[in-house]
């Protein structure tokens, strides 16, 4: 233990305080011995200890708590009124109580007030929807299990009448690539036994469409691409495509019968708010609504619709090539996911 | 518990909770909705909870809704609304003057109050109920009591 002149202080002030171990305490008073003017004044030092005064604090009564106060109770009757109405007194307790009652009549009273004050329910009152909260089961399967399986059996019915629909688009390749590939057709005509009347049978001489005979005149016609385009021009269009009469007027008119190129028109004569309002997230700098939507756009709102009713995870997007051709379909729910290819048949 | 277990406690406790959130909210259609929500939160953790606590799950749950629901429209409104002692009115029997005079009394003491004396719940419950200290309990309880006596002598003392 080094204690010299330059550390000293640090030891002495523990020393007087008496705190320092045997070893410390006997190298501050050898210290001390070797250097007499510190001393010195470590004695000055020690008589001016001050003491803690005798005094002491006179109105302790007024701080102390009884044993009512520590429920934050003033008056001591009323605290025992209340511990008799909640049952929770004790026989020493009781006993002040019943003698306080005895000797004051208006104590009895205000007893008697807390007695009569003690609710009762009224049991008149009764919830009238009970059949409301009441959950029953069907073949062992909940409301809320049945509609559930409901609201998937309906996602999925619509997903494959989606896909089916994305299907049929190859169709419409098929008879895009026609179109620009014939020029010639034969036309028969057929003449009833009873009518005079010439009823066009439209064939091709495409291998598509096998040609039929059942007239007694045949026809040779050449046509060129301006006629077929006014012969045409009557049918519907799909996205810019004219579908032509003479190469199989049936798969034609399915098309048509799908209802894609009117799509926008029906739909934006209702004037329907969720449509306006899907139009406005995708484009909120366009004006008004009129822009045609396709079947998938509106599969695309009602799932949206879904979703925010029912506060749950539902997504329909769609990945499409550099053509803007669909070329996969993915749908996304919080229990399952699907992610359906387009396939295009070329 | 099961569907049927459920709807026992439907039968059971509808009518109490109903009672409860009506005298705490004093509104018959905010008390259907917390009778509604209590009932609705339940069944979707019938599966995890108990039948035998049904009914504390079913309290609690209307207790904080109601809180919730006194506080949304404290803060809605700007209207000092607080409920007077209406010493005018005339009242067939002490129940009915005593269901006016909980009206008084602040949010929490009234709720504490109705579970124990509507309910029958003992301290420990209402603690559970409610997440106050049962210290806490018991000051309210004393409060309320307090309070109520202090009414019907005031009513005493008019008539």
């Amino acid at each position: 233990m080094d204690i010299n002149r330059n550390n000293y202080e640090l030891y002495l002030i523990d020393y007087f305080d008496g705190i320092l171990d045997g070893e410390t305490k006997t190298a501050v008073e050898k210290f001390l011995v070797d250097n007499p003017d510190i001393a010195q004044d470590a004695q000055q030092l020690s008589s001016f200890k001050l003491n803690p005064l005798a005094s002491s604090y006179k109105h302790k009564s007024k701080l102390l708590k009884s044993k009512q106060l520590l429920v934050g109770v003033e008056d001591e009757f009323d605290y025992l009124c209340i511990a008799s109405l909640e049952k929770d007194i004790d026989q020493r307790d009781k006993q002040t109580l019943e003698a306080a009652i005895e000797k004051n009549p208006q104590r009895a009273i205000e007893f008697q007030q807390f007695q009569i004050a003690k609710l009762k329910a009224d049991l008149s009152i009764t919830y009238k929807h009970k059949g409301k909260l009441k959950r029953f089961t069907t073949f062992g399967f909940t409301r809320r299990i049945l509609y559930t399986a409901s609201s998937a059996a309906a996602v999925l019915l619509i997903l494959i009448s989606l896909f089916n629909y994305m299907s049929s688009l190859s169709e419409v390749q098929q008879i895009r690539e026609l179109a620009n590939t014939v020029e010639t057709i034969p036309i028969e005509t057929k003449t009833s036994a009873n009518s005079k009347k010439f009823v066009p049978v439209v064939e091709t001489n495409n291998s598509l469409a096998e040609p039929s005979v059942n007239g007694n005149s045949r026809v040779d016609q050449t046509t060129s691409k301006a006629e077929i385009a006014e012969v045409i021009h009557e049918f519907e269009t799909i996205e810019n495509l004219t579908i032509p009469n003479y190469i199989k007027p049936i798969v034609a008119i399915n098309i048509v019968n799908k209802g894609l190129p009117n799509v926008s028109k029906e739909l934006l004569a209702f004037q329907m708010p969720i449509i306006d309002n899907y139009l406005q997230q995708k484009n909120p700098d366009a004006e008004g609504s009129s822009r045609t939507i396709g079947l998938f756009e509106i599969a695309q709102m009602g799932f949206s619709k879904l979703a925010s009713t029912t506060g749950k995870n539902l997504s329909l997007q769609a990945q499409k090539d550099d053509d803007g051709k669909f070329k996969r379909i993915e749908f996304e729910t919080n229990l399952f996911a699907l992610s359906v290819p387009v396939n295009r048949k070329k | 518990m099961t569907v049927e277990e459920y709807n026992s406690c439907v039968n059971s406790f509808a009518d109490g909770l109903y009672r409860f959130a009506l005298k705490t909210l004093n509104d018959i259609d905010k008390a259907n909705d917390v009778v509604q929500d209590s009932f609705e939160r339940l069944w979707v953790k019938h599966t995890g909870v108990e039948f035998g606590k049904a009914k504390s799950y079913l309290f609690t749950t209307a207790y904080h809704a109601c809180i919730d629901t006194i506080r949304v429209d404290q803060r809605s409104s700007s209207i000092d609304n607080s409920p007077e002692i209406a010493i005018e009115s005339q009242y067939s029997d002490l129940q009915e003057l005593l269901h006016e005079a909980i009206k008084t009394l602040p949010d929490i003491q009234r709720s504490v109050i109705l579970l124990r004396d509507y309910e029958g719940y003992s301290y420990k419950e209402i603690e559970e109920i409610t997440g106050l200290k049962e210290a806490q309990v018991k000051v309210y309880i004393y409060r309320a009591r307090l309070a109520l006596k202090q009414y019907i002598g005031t009513l005493e003392a008019v008539i």
